[in-house]
């Protein structure tokens, strides 16, 4: 019995140490993208995969967040923020050598529900005044520049909404797809992503309507060539495209 | 003259313990007290299981000498507590066994035969075992070591009238066999004067009397027999 | 499920063997030493050892990722002994886990071996079994089913830890990309379905093992020990 115990726990050492071995090796180059670019990122990975035969990975968050964690010692190679503000802080703390680089213009959108009634911002301050209105979801303004857009948004058009805060601005889109928020206001990419759900419509918001989400990127010290490779993919015509067709502007 | 078990042990918790016998080979010694007297807590300070100093001499070796004393499981002895202390994961044989120096299934079949245990009630465990078969098995694991001394702690005290006549009975058959002295903490003066050569009366902590046991059982201005009187 | 979805598993799965494998000879050691000793300051120190069960465990990540950081003492002899960080990799996610469990294993067992109880352990050395020896063929197989259960314990918790590998680390795929931030990574991307699939195939696994330990654990010592 005692033996048998022994052996349960030299099975459950040996299994262990040559998984983990294994699951060192196979690390991929990691680059950190804020949560907006959930939908056109995978497919401009895989125009650059196809074009240049490299492979990176991406770990979707806030970009406040996704800074937080580079702040932190966390490995990624490249920020894609949804901003220009938190990468300037990553280079103010000295993790991050190259310039930053703007890649896109972030546009917001309205989401809705079909059945709210909510259409645009005037029906949006209609069913509000109705109090048909019980959550809009936006981006955690505290991490996410798509959610202080938002705010800035609603403040700009006198609007004071109940709002439920996701922890960025896909968890914001989600929200409204699941029916827990009637409405939202997230980036216009996830909105037409949301959209595909079905019982959704979406509103384009003017981009005059919030100070400009300049998306920048920036190269962590030390960046490997994939990742170098990748930041110049994306300056490049293919993923410009890309982005543009899914609703962001261009620098 | 240094022969057989000799203890002069004081000892602080959880009674303050004060305490000296002489138990020469062979014979048995029946210690009787009233409760909290000290006399479990002598049997373990023997045993080794006590934190004790002074002197404990079985047959010229020194168990305890002053401060420094055998741990516990390198003393030769066989101990019996009160509910018998048997191992419930294994079974009779097995609680024998485990005892043994050498592992012998043959020798430990043998000394549960001694104490009428055979067959099929071997393989039970002590859950599935009657209080007097229990005693039994206890009896057979503490001789299976061949101890240099048997303690036995109110061995008796959880069974039965008639089951108890039969270990007692058991009890002074296994004597003849071992010239272990023994110590025997008991309540229960028909045993003593059954199988008890002497006879010493404990009381808070200390032996405030000691002799043959025939002598201090038929004298009734003893001190024991005057605390069996009170009683 | 995909490629990546099956490396999350495996790491789910390798996490909770490594938690549980780290934490089986802890909570034996610790539970017993705790069962016997009988240093005053045992209260305070089972108390100390059940805190990281009681804080949120985002209280927890956040204590972690400050006190193992690049800029931490550990952190930097970490990465002076191994060259990489502990924070953000698999290393640094089982030391959040052993941490968060321990007193998930730790209890019962602590529990399983007081209640062996000092007559047997006195009965044991009686016998002549030296401490070691009464460890192994005594108290062991007799505090085994509650060992077992705070293995079980530990490995379903592990299965199912968010907050704290999310904070600790920051779920990279292939290195801390568990499968439970995995689900969490399906619903943000819009895919229900696949969060559900993950999240059933993840419910059978937690169901598996814990039925297999239950029966490990279940199965005592053969009559003779």
């Amino acid at each position: 019995m005692t033996a048998a115990m022994f052996r349960l726990m030299a099975l459950l050492l040996m299994l262990v140490w040559p998984l983990s071995v294994r699951a060192a090796a196979t690390v991929p180059v990691t680059i950190a993208a804020a949560a907006d670019l959930r939908g056109v990122l995978p497919v401009i990975i895989a125009d650059f995969r196809a074009a240049t035969g490299r492979q990176v990975v991406p770990v979707f968050a806030a970009s406040g967040s996704l800074t937080q964690q580079m702040l932190n010692g966390a490995p990624h190679q490249l920020l894609l923020a949804a901003d220009s503000e938190y990468p300037a802080r990553l280079v103010a703390a000295g993790k991050v050598a190259a310039p930053l680089r703007p890649y896109a213009l972030g546009r917001l959108a309205l989401l809705a529900r079909s059945s709210s009634g909510v259409r645009d911002l005037a029906s949006l301050r209609a069913a509000l005044a109705a109090g048909r209105l019980r959550h809009l979801a936006i981006a955690n303004p505290a991490v996410a520049p798509y959610g202080r857009a938002a705010r800035a948004v609603l403040d700009r058009a006198g609007l004071t909404p109940p709002l439920v805060l996701g922890e960025n601005v896909a968890q914001a889109a989600q929200f409204v797809i699941s029916g827990g928020a009637e409405a939202g206001i997230v980036s216009a990419a996830l909105a037409r992503d949301a959209v595909k759900q079905g019982g959704l419509v979406m509103l384009d918001l003017p981009a005059n309507s919030h100070p400009p989400l300049v998306q920048s990127l920036v190269l962590a010290r030390g960046a490997g060539a994939d990742a170098r490779a990748f930041a110049a993919w994306m300056a490049g015509p293919q993923a410009r495209a890309r982005l543009a067709a899914a609703g962001f502007g261009l620098p | 003259m240094a022969e057989g078990l000799q203890v002069d042990l004081a000892a602080r918790a959880p009674v303050p313990l004060r305490a000296g016998l002489h138990v020469p080979p062979g014979q048995t010694l029946a210690l009787v007290g009233p409760s909290g007297a000290g006399k479990s807590s002598l049997l373990k300070a023997i045993a080794g299981l006590l934190p004790a100093s002074g002197q404990v001499r079985v047959d010229g070796v020194a168990w305890q000498d002053g401060a420094t004393g055998l741990p516990a499981w390198q003393r030769r002895v066989g101990l019996v507590l009160q509910g018998g202390g048997l191992f419930p994961h294994l079974d009779a044989l097995g609680n024998v066994m485990i005892a043994q120096e050498q592992p012998d299934g043959d020798v430990a079949r043998a000394l549960l035969a001694a104490v009428q245990l055979e067959g099929a009630v071997l393989q039970r465990r002590p859950a599935q075992l009657s209080g007097g078969e229990q005693m039994r098995v206890a009896l057979a694991r503490a001789l299976s070591r061949e101890p240099a001394v048997l303690l036995l702690d109110e061995p008796f005290a959880a069974v039965d009238r008639p089951v108890r006549r039969a270990l007692i009975a058991l009890v002074a058959r296994l004597r003849q066999a071992s010239a272990a002295p023994m110590i025997i903490v008991t309540h229960d003066l028909e045993e003593a004067a059954g199988i008890a050569d002497l006879a010493a009366f404990m009381d808070a902590g200390a032996i405030v009397e000691s002799g043959p046991a025939a002598e201090i059982l038929s004298t009734p201005a003893s001190r024991l027999n005057r605390w069996l009187a009170s009683a | 499920m995909t490629a990546a979805d099956a490396t999350a598993l495996r790491l789910s799965l390798l996490l909770a063997l490594a938690t549980v494998a780290i934490l089986l000879p802890m909570a034996i050691g610790l539970g017993r030493w705790l069962a016997i000793t009988r240093w005053r300051g045992r209260p305070l120190l089972e108390a100390l050892l059940f805190l990281p069960l009681l804080l949120p465990p985002t209280v927890v990540g956040l204590a972690l990722l400050v006190g193992m950081g690049p800029a931490s003492t550990i952190g930097r002899l970490f990465e002076a002994v191994t060259g990489g960080r502990l924070v953000f990799s698999f290393a640094g996610i089982v030391v959040a886990s052993v941490l968060v469990n321990l007193p998930l294993a730790m209890q019962p067992a602590l529990r399983a071996f007081e209640a062996v109880g000092d007559d047997l352990r006195a009965a044991a050395a009686s016998c002549g079994l030296s401490p070691f020896a009464a460890f192994r063929k005594v108290e062991l197989p007799l505090a085994w089913p509650g060992i077992a259960t705070g293995a079980v314990l530990a490995f379903a918790h592990t299965l199912g830890e968010f907050g704290v590998v999310l904070m600790v680390g920051g779920a990279i795929p292939g290195e801390t990309a568990t499968l439970s931030l995995a689900i969490y990574d399906r619903v943000q991307a819009f895919d229900m379905a696949g969060a559900g699939r993950l999240a059933l195939l993840l419910t059978a696994i937690s169901v598996l093992a814990i039925t297999l330990l239950f029966l490990l654990g279940r199965r005592e010592g053969g009559a003779r020990g």
